[in-house]
């Protein structure tokens, strides 16, 4: 027997409060359309709308509905509710209160044959998201693409390389990171500066300021590599492109590269010219970002390869295309040569992006930590030299001088004092604000230094530098401000 | 008066910027919820002020409603909000659902559902307050 509308209503209601999208599915026409606030726009199809629905279940958690009035009149059903849950994802306020998203609602669904062919829903948003961005001020530098981020609804900045960096939209962390594994999106990381090495030594300069091998580097390949201090701590860990025959740009993280280079430089007897140029890349990063940036590309970059670079046009736009990213997955960056038409690729990209779903969100941590593609954030305020982040490979001690040689090659003998691990962390975590203290049953300390929910594995995880004799399947205990829960060491990356 | 019957009247009183005829629809503790106001508002006196504020704010407004479903104790209805303020350049048409519940001919609660999040609250502060003068002459 066909379901009333009440039924669909009421099994609706009730699959979703259990977090079972595989039940809502069915109770959806092929051709169901879905309005929804929290949405983008309707959502068009079954596929379409279980999507959706699957990624607000997966970013909820404690859920009630709760149905007060119910009007049922011929294949029509209207009904008043609220709405009540926790986020999973977003880390508690300070005081330890969880982030909730309760609210009231009105719904109107449409039957046909038996099927929902319209689910529409009305609600206010205005209290349930964040009420304006960040304040910022005109001592801090803007990415060409800030007035895209705005319009995208950014709603918090942090400052990297004295430039603001829009981290957190308008949606749920479940839906970005959805997004991001699923479909595409696009990044604002116009703060992620170049550091341009420029000249007949480019590559020899490149080759003492960082620790891999460049030998073997020709133009239009990349290298992920790492630059250390005399101590051989970590000052950042850049990508490295070679655009062009002289020139190599190091795409680094939150450290003053640049003015390091340059004065590295200065007395170095280098013929290179070091400086910052005005490239502000973008990510395309998520399993569709071919289908996006491909046609927009002069070059044939469905035959870049992982870690390679080329110069052509995007959007009319003379950029640098790589194929690289911070999502662990598949991805492009794109460096147009020039800040003055930046909006105009952005636009290109946004317009490219929409039959795609296409999300604009700021760099998904969540997945990095599950990858554990780390960042300079991990490394910065600990000392820690490539071996104890788990970069050993990186370096290459018979390449010939570099800067933090004589001391990596004495920890490479001597074995590093700490070391990089994973951890399963139990119970929900706040923000991670500073680093959390953490030891073992034998006193042996040690500190995570990242730590998220795992949207994939559905746990809280983190990533700690301890001791070196710290051993997989050990139990720590980690002090974070709301608590000392116990913890699993685990290896890395976690999928 | 049913439900049905209160939000037909209310809707061309809203349009005509009738505020007495919506002020005698509700009961002496009447609920009025409307989103744009950034504030629930209980009783005649907040009633009318909050009234007052949408008419102040607003050149034209007009709720179309393409739904209404009634059952004892609560009416529900569906529809579009068209206003054009005084401040804005352009119109709005906001997709709205609303609730009535009467008691012995009075309306006891007037919900309004609309997502109020892409527009700037139509009032800055409370209701009362916003309306001093007249909330003061209406008390004498």
């Amino acid at each position: 027997m066909a379901m009333t509308p009440r039924q669909a209503l009421e099994r609706y209601c009730d699959a979703f409060a259990r977090r079972v999208p595989e039940e809502i599915a069915p109770l959806f026409a092929a051709d169901a359309v879905l309005d929804l606030p929290l949405c983008d726009g309707r959502v068009h199809g079954r596929a379409a709308i279980l999507r959706e629905v699957g990624a607000a279940i997966r970013g909820l958690k404690n859920i009630e509905v709760v149905l007060g009035h119910v009007i049922e009149s011929g294949a029509r059903v209207f009904a008043e509710g609220a709405f009540y849950a926790e986020h999973v994802g977003i880390p508690p306020h300070v005081d330890g209160t969880p982030y909730r998203l309760d609210f009231r609602f009105v719904a109107a669904v449409d039957l046909r044959d038996g099927e929902i062919v319209r689910w529409s829903e009305y609600f206010d948003t205005k209290p349930l998201k964040p009420r304006e961005r960040t304040r910022t001020y005109p001592i801090t530098r803007r990415s060409p693409y800030w007035q895209g981020s705005v319009d995208a609804g950014v709603s918090e900045f942090m400052v990297y390389n004295h430039m603001y960096f829009p981290l957190i939209y308008h949606h749920s962390p479940a839906e970005e990171y959805v997004a991001l594994t699923e479909r595409v999106t696009l990044w604002d990381v116009g703060c992620e500066r170049q550091t341009e090495l420029r000249g007949p030594d480019a590559l020899r300069f490149a080759q003492y300021l960082t620790t891999r091998d460049l030998s073997g580097l020709e133009t239009g390949m990349c290298r992920y590599t790492v630059a250390c201090d005399p101590e051989g701590a970590i000052i950042c860990d850049p990508v490295l492109l070679r655009p062009w025959d002289d020139v190599i740009w190091l795409s680094h993280g939150d450290a003053d590269l640049t003015l390091w280079a340059r004065g590295v430089a200065l007395n170095g007897g280098f013929d290179v010219a070091v400086c910052e140029p005005d490239v502000a890349p973008l990510q395309i990063q998520g399993p569709k970002a071919l289908d996006v940036l491909g046609p927009l590309t002069e070059a044939p970059i469905e035959r870049l390869g992982f870690y390679r670079c080329v110069v052509t046009r995007v959007a009319g736009i003379e950029a640098v295309v790589s194929r690289t990213g911070w999502s662990g997955g598949p991805g492009y960056e794109v460096f147009p040569l020039s800040s003055a038409q930046a909006m105009t690729l952005w636009d290109g990209l946004c317009e490219a992006g929409r039959a795609h779903g296409m999300m604009v969100v700021g760099p998904n941590v969540f997945r990095a930590v599950e990858k554990a593609v780390t960042d300079t954030a991990y490394h910065s305020n600990s000392g820690m030299n490539p071996f104890e982040a788990g970069h050993g490979r990186l370096v290459d001690l018979d390449k010939g001088d570099f800067i933090g040689r004589e001391t990596l090659a004495r920890v490479a003998a001597e074995g590093p004092r700490r070391k990089t691990v994973g951890l399963f962390i139990e119970g929900a975590l706040p923000r991670l604000e500073w680093y959390w203290p953490l030891e073992d049953a034998r006193g042996r300390g040690g500190e995570v230094r990242w730590a998220v929910h795992s949207f994939a594995l559905d746990r809280s995880i983190g990533i700690a530098l301890v001791d070196a004799a710290v051993e997989v399947g050990e139990r720590v205990r980690v002090r974070h401000p709301l608590g000392s829960p116990s913890a699993t060491v685990t290896g890395l990356p976690f999928v | 008066m049913a439900g049905d019957d209160a939000l037909s009247r209310y809707c061309a009183a809203l349009e005509s910027g009738d505020a007495e005829t919506i002020v005698a629809l509700f009961g002496p503790n009447g609920l009025y919820e409307f989103p744009l106001l950034g504030q629930r508002l209980v009783g005649p006196a907040e009633i009318r002020a909050g009234l007052a504020r949408i008419f102040s704010v607003t050149e034209t407004r007009r709720i179309a409603l393409s739904a209404i479903e009634s059952a004892p104790g609560a009416t529900l209805a569906e529809g579009l909000l068209h206003a054009k303020l005084h401040r804005d350049r352009d119109p709005v048409a906001l997709p709205l659902a609303m609730v009535v519940e009467a008691r012995d001919g009075r309306v006891t609660r007037l919900s309004t559902y609309l997502d109020a999040r892409p527009y700037r609250l139509w009032t800055d502060g409370p209701i009362l307050a916003a309306a001093a003068p007249a909330a003061r002459g209406a008390r004498t």
